[in-house]
């Protein structure tokens, strides 16, 4: 068995989510906000950058899920990513994203920017202008509120 | 339309559910619908209102489902989750308790213990108990014009000159039943053939015709064996009722397999060669089976306002509500951004004459929809709600007044015309396959594959 305080320090989705908003709410130019509400989906962050609404959606382990949560992101955002902590990435993992349009990003502890690019997004083909409006209007709405 | 004489007025039952429900029951969606179905509960909970409601507003045929099987369940489902009464049982369920008597009064209300098959041994008692369910059945909605305070009402409106009814009986009665599942049947199926026995000399005497109500679950469903039990028991001769009432439960048409949807017609013609059946919960595909001719003593079909064509019979908790569109080409009800997708691929966002020919041309959806890609939100509105679970913001989306209103009028038309357009087995097949074509890939395999199974088991059953 683990010693307790070994799994106690193991981050979880939610230190990650909230490690990063923080990270990005200091870089000029992009307003990140944390779950962000998307036509029944909850999104664990949206950020506009350069006029884009970018979604993330952060998963330790079940990238299968993660994808299928983030293909509804693609309802409101131009582009929509996944991001997991850095792993090997596996034929399939690359085939599902590349059919969907969802980026992959890892998860990075250091520098200002708190993401390595590991696939882009492709910019989606899905965007509602009425749900895109919804997120820009939310994030806009809840800048200041931290997770 | 059935012949006038039945006490099932038509094809298309409506289920009252709560008292919001009453405004799209009247109105332009009066004629849509032939006849009420009123839960038991409802009527102790809101009588008065109830029969103002019956008697001057909608003037609509109903009868009653008397929910005796509630009796039988955990007792915590009969308890009140109101702050004031917590743990309590239902002020509602109390009235139905002192107006069925016993066994139940004792049994449940005072000792808060089950129902079990052995607590109508007693052929006195189960007389009893039988002649007290089908009079409060009888009498609950004309005593409340003919005897309360609100009768004074009642001859007011009379005196006036306006039509308050003169019969504000129910069409028919329901006899006592009791939930049945594979490994119970054969404690309460004796018990319910009993029920009826008993209530058809009660209900002859009142001068009402008497249902039987049969509620089972899906596993007694697919064991073939047990359907024939059911049939070859309910229809003996001596317990012929005027109709049979049908709830499976938690039958959903759209995720019910093959096997399932098969066992179902075995049942509905077993049963429909003695007396005409109702399903009491049922979709379009239980419509289709009366309206294409292939199950025509299936006579009427029951939903409530757009989540009832469905339900379990051990109640469960409601869960958030969830915006939905109930999408024509796929008889479904669809998460709103599954919908999105599925109008969108239906060309349905071209404008808002290629929106009525692929999606919908209902009466709401002409006077919500005018530019398709903006004003298809109506029926996807919320309002997002951030609050706290374990120290964790968490955000959720409940559907605005309005989104819900729209959708339920948008459901209520589609079912009229469900109910209502013409029709053929042919027409239909085909209309099922290319909606599958054309939207698996966009609502996903599992929201679409019911157009497949229904079409297998219509077309197996044309070329029996």
């Amino acid at each position: 068995m683990k010693p307790k305080k070994a799994r106690a320090c193991r981050p979880t989705e939610f230190d990650l989510v909230s490690d990063v908003h923080g990270r990005l709410k200091k870089i000029p130019g992009i307003s990140p906000c944390f779950e962000v509400p998307l036509m029944g989906r909850s999104v664990d962050l949206a950020y506009i950058h350069k006029r884009s609404v970018v979604t993330v959606e952060f998963k330790l382990r079940d990238w299968k899920r993660a994808i299928l949560q983030a293909k509804d992101h693609l309802l409101g955002a131009d582009y929509a990513y996944i991001c997991l902590p850095a792993r090997a990435i596996s034929e399939e993992l690359r085939r599902v994203l590349r059919e969907v349009g969802v980026g992959l990003l890892f998860y990075s502890k250091t520098g200002d920017w708190p993401f390595e690019t590991a696939i882009e997004a492709c910019r989606s083909r899905e965007t509602w202008s009425v749900a895109r409006s919804g997120v820009i209007k939310y994030i806009k709405a809840n800048l200041g509120v931290t997770p | 339309m059935t012949k006038a004489a039945h006490p099932v007025t038509g094809l298309h039952l409506v289920r009252y559910g709560t008292a919001a429900d009453q405004k799209y029951l009247l109105g332009d969606f009066l004629k849509t619908y032939d006849q009420l179905i009123i839960n038991a509960n409802m009527v102790a909970h809101m009588r008065s209102a109830l029969s103002s409601f019956i008697s001057q507003r909608a003037k609509k045929s109903y009868f009653i489902d008397p929910q005796t099987h509630a009796f039988q369940h955990d007792t915590t489902h009969l308890a009140s989750s109101s702050k004031y009464s917590v743990g309590e049982i239902k002020r509602s369920i109390k009235a139905l308790l002192k107006a069925y008597g016993e066994p139940v009064e004792t049994r449940v209300g005072q000792k808060q213990e089950s129902i079990i098959p052995q607590d109508f041994k007693n052929p006195t008692v189960r007389l009893g108990f039988c002649r007290r369910v089908l009079k409060f059945q009888c009498d609950a909605i004309i005593k409340e014009v003919t005897e309360s305070d609100s009768a004074k009402y009642f001859q007011y409106l009379k005196k006036k000159g306006m039509n308050v009814g003169t019969d504000h009986r129910p069409a028919l009665l329901v006899a006592p039943y009791f939930y049945m599942e594979a490994n119970t049947v054969s404690h309460w199926l004796p018990v319910n053939l009993d029920l009826v026995r008993d209530s058809l000399g009660i209900a002859e005497d009142l001068g009402i015709p008497l249902a039987t109500q049969i509620v089972f679950s899906q596993d007694l469903l697919l064991n073939q064996s047990l359907v024939q039990r059911l049939i070859a028991s309910y229809t003996e001769p001596e317990l012929m009722p005027s109709v049979y009432l049908i709830w499976v439960d938690s039958f959903s048409e759209q995720e019910a397999s093959e096997n399932l949807l098969r066992s179902l017609i075995t049942l509905l013609k077993g049963l429909g060669a003695s007396a005409p059946v109702v399903n009491l919960y049922g979709g379009f595909f239980s419509v289709a089976l009366n309206r294409c001719k292939v199950v025509p003593k299936l006579i009427g079909v029951s939903h409530s306002l757009e989540y009832g064509e469905h339900r379990a019979v051990v109640p469960i908790g409601g869960g958030v509500p969830v915006a939905k569109f109930y999408l024509p080409a796929l008889h479904a009800r669809l998460p709103f951004r599954v919908a999105l997708r599925a109008v969108r691929a239906l060309g349905g966002f071209n404008g808002a004459q290629e929106f009525r020919a692929q999606v919908c041309d209902c009466a709401e959806c002409k006077q919500v929809i005018r530019d398709p890609e903006t004003d298809f939100a109506e029926y996807g509105r919320t309002k997002a709600v951030q609050f706290s679970r374990k120290s964790q913001a968490v955000v959720m989306e409940y559907p605005l007044p309005e989104t819900k209103d729209h959708s339920v009028k948008h459901y209520m038309w589609c079912k009229a015309k469900e109910y209502n357009a013409p029709i053929s087995l042919n027409v239909l097949l085909r209309e099922l396959e290319q909606a599958e074509k054309r939207l698996s890939r966009v609502v996903g395999f599992e929201n679409s594959v019911h157009c497949q199974n229904w079409r297998n088991v219509l077309a197996g059953l044309t070329s029996e």
